[in-house]
């Protein structure tokens, strides 16, 4: 493999695109995008919904087959095979984490069942199990009595809780987690955060976090990629990205946030008041996919489309301005 | 504060169901002024939806049963008024934004249906009746007050057909028009994204100001309450724990619930998030007796189990329901 340079990135993500054919066209719901995951950091995917966020997670994870592109994983392409056709090894490597375990938890399975299937399906024998299913309930500090009561007997938290440690029941090194917060109370969403970020230091995951909530987003990322209409936008280091956005999209998006403190406030750039709606996905804007809404906007946006430059190391930004 | 426009009152609502009965509301108390915006935050289930149906007197009763208490309305008891009074009160002088844009609208009529039925019996009420093309006309400028583009098309579309920005956009149109004294915005943006989120808010924020509509703003989302409203009321278990302008509250809460849900807000400036607060709701069928935080709250005393505390003066219009502040405020 030619990519496998110096250090292998665990997951590589070639010009990737997922379109969907509907009765109203074609949908673009990631066209051309490229990113990396290295062992054990965060990537973040944010963007406002209909952006392609959760299509990138489910085509990564091997839900869909990618229209065209390819996913290297550990340096084996896993792109061209349908999920049906992935091997089980590498199904175990990558799991995923739903936004709402209301309904991502089989209403009829008690706790000890849920957690026990992806064992039972990866071939652990049966006298392991248990102990693993306790180990998992400890990992996320649930009491070991959960073990025989239903999703509907446990609060939406504790939920979130239990598919996390399913996803971690097969001993992943990359965990999709695709809102995992956002049905949940402020309250509950630092526990849920911080044992995730506890595990993460554990047992080396990398994780693919989405969240529209770029407060939330600052705090557990590595790296950010913004994505807009099926586009990646801007992909920078954390720290960078918050403090020095250079997409006009990125800074509209930063300038929207509602914030509580005035250190926070101080911190967004200079207000950029959001106009208009998201185009139809179905029909995409010309040029640059972002220039119906673009304060920056210039002929060649209309015309041309831009590419990915990068501006600064690490720091890439897709828009004509900086090419 | 200028004069009251409304006034809650000790409201205590139950809810009957087949497990038993729900104590919800434990005797809230809340009053607005004439002109002036409060959010109303606090976690989900905590009975901040429960009081703001009860106000528009939509809480679906059964199961629902209000158990005591009132709520004034320009001096107007509205449990208690005609029903001549109460359409007015409907149709004129309050409304209300829900949470779910799809649920509120109707999916087997046209936007412009709705919205005109809104502007028709709106206009009856206040005496002036219009015509047909009045009304489409009237319907047109309001779908772009409300910055929706192509509203003479809008009008002919079913929800289903628009996005969920646009749907939630059609409901603040609606409830505008009805809005003339008090508008309920209960989670307006929680189901939109950010930058349409933020547009909805200051899109709210400029028509009131307009109209100098009093504004409850309900959220979870604490940055958005304060970028809207001049006062904050937390809520928790069904009663009101700390009422404050929102300066204040932001920046010295004193509950410490208050404290805890406002710590847990992750911050744009990085640094982790804290654990946030341990524990949940409590069981509305069984509350715990005194101070409903008690169980979870981490300077619980003895007196907090036996009593519930009332609201103590800890500054000009900083009130807070907690035995931690008592003897510094008697003294």
């Amino acid at each position: 493999m030619e990519m496998s340079a110096m250090s292998d990135p665990l997951l590589s993500v070639q010009n990737l695109k997922k379109y969907f054919t509907t009765d109203m066209g074609i949908v673009r719901a990631v066209d051309d995008i490229s990113f990396d995951i290295e062992v054990g950091e965060t990537f973040g995917l944010v963007g406002e919904s209909g952006s392609g966020k959760s299509t990138t997670a489910f085509t990564v994870m091997g839900v869909y087959a990618p229209t065209a592109g390819k996913i290297f994983f550990k340096g084996r392409e896993v792109s061209l095979t349908r999920v049906t056709k992935r091997s089980k090894e590498i199904k175990k490597e990558m799991q995923m984490v739903f936004q709402d375990p209301g309904s991502s938890l089989n209403p009829r399975q008690s706790i000890k069942q849920i957690l026990e299937l992806p064992l039972r399906v990866h071939g652990i024998a049966e006298e392991e199990r248990d102990k693993k299913i306790i180990e998992l309930l400890e990992r996320v500090e649930l009491p070991e009595d959960y073990l025989d009561r239903h999703p509907m007997e446990i609060g939406g938290g504790e939920k979130q809780m239990v598919a996390i440690s399913r996803a971690m029941a097969t001993d992943p090194s990359l965990i999709a987690l695709d809102e995992p917060t956002s049905a949940l109370d402020v309250s509950m969403q630092g526990k849920i955060i911080n044992t995730l970020l506890r595990l993460q230091k554990e047992f080396n995951y990398s994780y693919l976090f989405i969240t529209h909530d770029l407060s939330l987003m600052r705090n557990v990322a590595t790296r950010v990629g913004v994505m807009y209409l099926g586009k990646l936008n801007e992909v920078a280091p954390a720290a960078e990205f918050f403090h020095k956005p250079l997409h006009p999209y990125t800074k509209m998006l930063l300038s929207s946030i509602p914030v509580i403190s005035e250190e926070e406030e101080k911190m967004k750039p200079e207000k950029v008041v959001s106009t208009g709606e998201i185009p139809s996905p179905v029909d995409v804007p010309s040029g640059c996919v972002f220039h119906t809404r673009c304060f920056e906007c210039t002929e060649v946006c209309i015309e041309k489309e831009p590419v990915m430059v990068e501006v600064e190391p690490e720091h890439f930004v897709r828009c004509h301005i900086f090419e | 504060m200028t004069e009251a426009l409304l006034n809650i009152q000790n409201l205590y609502v139950n809810y009957k169901i087949f497990e038993g009965t729900l104590k919800v509301l434990n005797g809230v108390n809340l009053e607005l002024g004439k002109g002036e915006k409060i959010g109303l935050i606090g976690e989900t289930g905590c009975g901040k939806t429960t009081t703001m149906k009860s106000i528009l007197r939509i809480l679906p009763q059964p199961p629902a049963i209000i158990q005591g208490g009132k709520i004034l309305f320009e001096g107007d008891d509205i449990f208690n008024v005609d029903p001549k009074r109460l359409n007015q009160l409907r149709r004129l002088d309050i409304s209300m934004i829900f949470q779910d844009p799809t649920a509120s609208l109707n999916p087997v009529f046209k936007v412009g249906v709705q919205l005109g039925d809104v502007i028709k019996y709106g206009a009856l009420e206040a005496g002036e009746p219009l015509s047909k093309k009045e009304i489409k006309h009237r319907s047109v400028e309001i779908l772009k007050d409300v910055a929706l583009p192509d509203p003479e098309r809008l009008l002919d579309n079913y929800p289903i057909q628009l996005s969920g920005g646009m749907r939630q956009r059609i409901c603040i149109a609606m409830a505008l028009v009805s809005a003339n004294k008090l508008l309920i915005a209960d989670e307006p943006s929680t189901n939109l994204d950010v930058t349409i989120g933020d547009q909805v808010l200051r899109l709210i924020g400029n028509l009131v100001e307009e109209k100098g509509t009093s504004v409850i703003l309900i959220s979870h989302a604490l940055g958005a309450v304060k970028g809207l409203v001049d006062r904050v009321a937390v809520m928790y278990a069904g009663n009101i724990i700390e009422d404050a302008k929102k300066e204040d509250l932001f920046s010295d809460p004193l509950h410490p619930y208050t404290k805890g849900l406002i710590n847990s807000v992750p911050k744009l400036t990085g640094g982790g998030i804290p654990e946030g607060i341990s524990g949940s709701l409590p069981n509305y069928i069984d509350p715990p007796s005194g101070c409903r935080f008690s169980p979870r709250c981490p300077h619980v005393m003895s007196i907090c189990r036996e009593s519930l505390p009332q609201f103590m003066d800890a500054g000009e219009w900083h009130k807070v329901a907690c035995y931690l502040y008592g003897d510094e405020c008697n003294e």
